[in-house]
């Protein structure tokens, strides 16, 4: 087995976590992450466990790096980065890994997520409204109805997605809160 | 970390209380979870990105301090302060009491 390359798109990175965990549980081991294509090289099955961490800025900035260092000096690598996404992984024989290990820490990355993807979703909407889209709109009435809506529905479609986290990310707040409210 | 009306600290989170208790020596950031992990028998095993936030917070506190040595500043090493010592002290105080209660109203027996 060689090297490959899978294109592929996540919206819910936990959802791509598991794909890459079960990827590497297949002999499969993630080397590096550019937008939506993933680099895999054989690995022994289920070598190593994967976790993903949206950070609080870009991957690139000395306050990420100063982080993303100090991940790397505790067993584990970090295996790419993309925007605000940093991709870690240790070997599954070194023990369980988490990245957060209390509820406090937890809801902060949650809530680090849910004004992201609040954030994204506000402008959207606001370009939707805004004078340009206004414009837009006027030439799309000028080629005519079915290519107005061919650019106004994947538009929508791409709105619902990111307030479909935003809202995802909501809830998990509010369920980690009640739990803190008893445990830690 | 909420702050009792007196400026005393509230009681510490388990992270935290535990990372204090690592750093009466010395010790970098894999140190302290070897080590939280092996006074709890195995039972706290401390999460990177959750041990950076409770080393970023107890050095704004000065509970902790960085020590000063050959700069390799990816193996940063932390120690605890004598204000980090005090706090510790206090939280002994504060779990006492919670034992003695506990053990006197249920008398240790979980039922």
């Amino acid at each position: 087995m060689s090297a490959v390359t899978v294109h592929k798109a996540y919206v819910d990175f936990e959802k791509e976590e598991r794909w890459l965990n079960a990827m590497a549980a297949e002999g499969r081991a993630l080397v590096g992450y550019r937008w939506c294509s993933y680099r895999f090289e054989p690995c022994a099955p289920g070598e190593w466990t994967y976790r993903i961490q949206f950070l609080e800025q870009d991957a690139r900035t000395p306050k990420s790096r100063e982080y993303v260092d100090f991940v790397t000096t505790t067993g584990v690598e970090a295996v790419a980065s993309y925007g605000r996404w940093v991709y870690f992984r240790k070997r599954a024989s070194e023990g369980p890994f988490e990245l957060f290990s209390d509820l406090d820490s937890r809801i902060a990355h949650s809530r680090r997520l849910l004004a992201f993807y609040s954030v994204m979703t506000a402008a959207l909407a606001a370009v939707m409204a805004s004078p340009v889209a206004r414009t837009v709109g006027t030439v799309e009435t000028r080629v005519g109805e079915f290519w107005g809506l061919a650019i106004f529905i994947p538009y929508l479609a791409l709105v619902a997605v990111f307030l479909t986290q935003a809202l995802r990310w909501s809830r998990r707040v509010r369920e980690l809160s009640v739990r803190r409210q008893v445990e830690e | 970390m909420a702050a009792s009306p007196a400026g005393k600290p509230g009681p510490l989170t388990e992270t935290v209380y535990y990372v204090l208790l690592a750093l009466v020596s010395p010790l970098h950031g894999y140190g302290i979870m070897q080590r939280v992990g092996a006074l709890s028998e195995g039972r706290v095993s401390l999460g990177p990105g959750t041990l950076y936030g409770a080393l970023t917070s107890l050095v704004d506190k000065a509970w902790i301090e960085p020590v000063t040595g050959p700069a390799d500043e990816r193996k940063k090493e932390y120690v605890i302060t004598e204000a980090g010592r005090a706090v510790v002290a206090g939280e002994l105080t504060r779990l006492e009491e919670l034992l003695r209660n506990g053990r006197a109203i249920v008398g240790g027996d979980p039922r």
